[in-house]
């Protein structure tokens, strides 16, 4: 039982946002999934199931799905023990690296590899010129290859932190005990850290499912629910809502079970560290030194690759599409000529939403972590949904709430941006949250106690402590939604086109330069955010 | 004078979760008040129910005469030390001070009068500029207390003021709140699980046990009366034996029955004494009830030395006051315990002390 103060209309609001702008829409598809020629049926779902078509495409999507998680996994808890246990030299460069593997678009990446090792790739031509054949990169080995070195900076950055945080004294308990570093490794140190592991496998495996780009750019035909769901409902000729609307439910439904099945596993691992020591990083030298560099920088370049290989290619000389020997600017002269609308479209759009998650997330952040009840708890709740709604099902599901009367946003800017806005919302509110308990509750009643009443004590006390981590939250949120592509793919118009969305037309255009100058600008832009972030985060308080 | 009434105090968290369960208590004003008990034993519960942060599911909170539950936290004028200290991490210890100061519009030139008054009062007079990052855990609560104080507010709550420091800081931290206090004279509640902490600073203990009430009354007699078995078993070291009051009054123990200084009426009770009142003889006659024991082990504490003597009654701890050096060796001796009557308590099953009629 708490008074009502200024959070009780936050609350309401709070409520109204995530009704309209979630559980609204994806009611609609829902609801359409159940619906053929006007009548309420299973018939969309038994087809579905029945049809081998679709059931290839069910597995196709838990086979990269799976292939992505495990090569994710791999690599990066690899380079997470190797950075976090040994002495490695220029450990930020390796964590910048694998910072901007992970935050270009991964079409840009299927794109590149495209060009390097694609039928007339330049890695694969030159190889076969001096006799080694490869196969080319397309269908499901190269979808799962990309994922793998896509998705594993996200392990890494994860699993990197939890492994600095088990107690040195731990692993030394174990070795003063008699066990072998080997042995401390798998009996100790990876259980302590398997929530972690756990966690970015999930996150692997969701955003593996969930991406459309890769399998449409690089699959050739392999067909996984995200591409089926944005063709049926993209088809000029007999698209159908309804399928396109039951395919989608059904890839968040994996994905669902997916994180309930974590949530499970680790149900009983929740580890408190007091009294921690920082685990220590060992000192290496000779050829043992020279192996893990190279390991370490090779997988961080590997990773890095599309990237390099994009601006590489947006410097060279172009005539037309055609790409000409030397160098050039012509890709830019073209892109800021015929090209500034996407541009500008995408750092208004992205802006707006930015400023409107900083907003409601660090508001709704607040309510969650520090109002706790019924009411909060449930949007917490519902506030996972996001996660697990792959771009191309939330366009869909925005295209179908948002074009009747009272509401028609289909073909604006806001729809886009909402979209956008939902998507992101999550993972603020989590940052929020998870720098607000970091934060003693005491000083906000301190201040209370003081004379202050609620909202000024959050303003006053909270909200100046807090601001590293929005802040921190907010330039992640801006990179994620400078590169959204699979919801704005499905709500653009041509007026509302934005970057990721012109540099996909590009590429399936065949117009790589245009493609490679619009992806490097988009790369410069992410870049900024990044170190703008990563200052940010380095002027927090100590307390 | 009165200076705070809270009238039968009842909070639950969800059906079966009583933590409050009635509270009845009156503070006198200027008094030093300590709430003390188990953690779990609801006594932060009530402080923050005082302090706003809690509503009771019933019963009122009266301060001055002005009852204080319609009120949120921020307008009844009730200061609070925390047990983390709680100083806002991104100001200076001047700000600090300062905050409560300016939330009340005070003019610029009173508002560092006071700043200065109360720091000077902490003895932090030449770290007013300095983040709190700089200062230790005593330095940081003492901010805490002339935060608190520099408001000047009816009433001072403290929630385990010095839990999170090291023993030797907490004894002198202690004596600095309680001279503070008088000085003053803040009427001030005191939350703490710590007993010695609470006989050292307090006019008043009140010893709460599962949301009651267990004994209400001065360290003195805290100590020395306990009213209840809960209360003579948290404060200090009690030694209980299993024994019975029989049909003609007196006390059977061990086969014997020895002669108690008035009636009750007959049933099981529990033996209670205090490690000090036990006199230890190695054989001869005194008065009171007699005891004969093996010396387990005995554990030297400088000032004083624990002997732990096995009966057939129960283990008994018997403390000897500065040991002479022959003391510590007697392990394995036999040893015989004199109790003097007059330094027993008997409790019965329901934890409720016995009382004799003339």
């Amino acid at each position: 039982m708490t008074r009502r103060d200024i959070w009780t209309p936050v609350l309401i609001a709070a409520w109204a946002i995530v009704l309209g702008l979630l559980v609204w829409p994806l009611g609609k598809i829902l609801l359409s999934s159940f619906i053929v020629d006007g009548e309420y049926t299973f018939a969309n779902y038994t087809l579905i199931f029945s049809e081998p078509r679709f059931l290839r495409t069910i597995g196709n999507t838990f086979l990269v799905g799976f292939g992505g998680m495990i090569g994710a996994l791999i690599l990066g808890v690899g380079l997470a023990f190797v950075v976090s246990r040994f002495e490695i030299r220029g450990r930020t460069a390796i964590e910048v690296l694998a910072l901007i593997a992970m935050v270009s678009p991964p079409f840009i990446g299927a794109y590149s590899w495209i060009v390097l090792f694609g039928a007339n790739g330049l890695v694969r031509t030159s190889l076969a010129s001096i006799g080694i054949d490869i196969p080319p990169i397309y269908g499901t080995p190269g979808v799962i290859m990309v994922f793998a070195l896509k998705f594993f900076p996200q392990v890494f950055l994860i699993t990197a932190g939890a492994f600095a945080a088990v107690s040195r004294s731990l692993e030394e308990a174990a070795e003063s005990l008699g066990v072998s570093p080997t042995r401390r490794l798998f009996t100790i140190t990876l259980p302590l850290i398997m929530p972690a592991i756990t966690a970015s496998g999930l996150l692997a495996f969701v955003m593996s499912i969930a991406d459309f780009g890769t399998p449409q750019i690089i699959g050739r035909g392999l067909q996984v629910l995200a591409t089926q769901a944005y063709i049926l409902y993209s088809a000029d000729l007999g698209s159908n809502q309804g399928l396109a609307s039951a395919i989608s439910l059904i890839l968040v439904g994996i994905s669902m079970v997916f994180v309930l099945l974590q949530r499970w596993m680790m149900r009983r691992d929740i580890y408190h560290n007091s009294g921690m020591k920082r685990a220590e990083r060992r000192p290496i030298a000779g050829l043992k030194s020279l192996y893990l560099h190279v390991a370490a920088y090779g997988l961080v370049l590997l990773g890095s690759i599309p990237t390099i290989t994009v601006i590489y290619y947006s410097f060279r000389r172009t005539r037309g599409p055609v790409f000409q020997d030397g160098f050039g600017l012509q890709s830019y002269e073209r892109v800021l000529q015929r090209l500034s609308d996407p541009i500008i479209n995408t750092l208004i759009y992205s802006a707006i939403a930015v400023v409107a998650i900083v907003v409601v997330g660090t508001l709704l952040g607040y309510l969650i972590t520090r109002r706790r009840s019924l009411a909060t708890g449930a949007l917490d709740g519902i506030l996972t949904v996001p996660y697990v709604v792959p771009g191309v099902v939330m366009g869909i599901a925005y295209a179908a709430a948002f074009n009747v009367a009272p509401l028609v946003l289909t073909g604006t800017g806001a729809i886009i941006i909402l979209a956008i806005f939902i998507r992101r919302l999550p993972y603020t509110v989590s940052s929020v949250g998870a720098a607000l308990r970091q934060i003693s509750p005491n000083l906000e009643q301190a201040a209370m106690s003081l004379g202050v009443p609620p909202g000024r004590a959050f303003l006053k006390v909270t909200a100046p402590l807090l601001i590293p981590g929005i802040v921190a939250g907010a330039m992640m949120s801006l990179v994620t939604a400078m590169n959204e592509l699979s919801s704005s793919l499905v709500l653009y118009i041509g007026r509302t086109i934005t970057m990721p969305v012109r540099i996909y037309i590009a590429v399936i255009d065949g117009e790589y330069g245009i493609a490679a100058a619009l992806s490097t600008i988009l790369l410069a832009m992410t870049i900024v955010a990044i170190l703008a972030m990563s200052y940010a985060a380095k002027r927090q308080y100590k307390s | 004078m009165t200076a705070l009434s809270l009238r039968a105090i009842h909070k639950s968290y969800g059906p079966g979760i009583k933590v409050l369960d009635g509270i009845d208590l009156e503070l006198v004003s200027g008094e030093f008040f300590t709430l003390l008990g188990p953690s779990g034993c609801g006594k932060t519960t009530l402080l923050r129910i005082v302090a706003g942060f809690h509503q009771q599911d019933s019963g009122e909170v009266i301060a001055d005469g002005v009852k204080l539950d319609p009120l949120p936290a921020h307008k009844r004028d009730i200061g609070m030390v925390f047990q983390d200290y709680a100083i806002f991490p991104h100001l200076t210890v001047a700000q600090n001070v300062a905050f409560g100061l300016k939330a009340r519009n005070l003019p610029a030139d009173e508002i560092a009068k006071r700043v200065e008054e109360s720091l000077n009062t902490v003895r932090l007079a030449d770290y007013g500029d300095r983040l709190p990052s700089a200062l230790s855990g005593g330095q940081q609560q003492r901010v805490g207390l002339a935060r608190a104080m520099t408001i000047r507010p009816k009433l001072l709550l403290m929630d385990e003021p010095l839990s999170n420091l090291d023993a030797k800081l907490r004894v002198e931290l202690r004596e600095d709140i309680r001279e503070i206090q008088q000085r003053l004279g803040i009427t001030t509640i005191y939350v703490t699980h710590d007993q010695e902490e609470a006989l050292a600073v307090s006019d008043r203990i009140c010893v709460m046990n599962a949301g009651r009430v267990e004994q209400l009354g001065t360290p003195y007699d805290i100590y020395n009366h306990p009213k209840r078995r809960f209360a003579s078993a948290f404060i200090g070291t009690m030694n209980f034996l299993s024994a019975e009051l029989t049909q003609s009054g007196a006390l059977r123990l061990g086969g014997k029955d020895w002669t108690l200084p008035g009636k009750a009426a007959p049933g099981p009770v529990e033996l209670a004494f205090r490690p000090e009142a036990v006199r230890l003889r190695a054989a001869g006659a005194m008065d009171g009830i007699a005891l004969a024991g093996k010396i387990l082990k005995t554990t030297y504490l400088g000032r004083e030395a624990v002997h732990t003597v096995v009966t057939p009654e129960g283990t008994v701890l018997v403390q000897v006051a500065s040991p002479a050096r022959s003391e510590l060796d007697k392990a394995t001796h036999g040893a015989e315990l004199h109790l003097p009557v007059a330094d027993i308590v008997l409790f019965r099953p329901d934890g409720s002390r016995v009382e004799f009629a003339q």
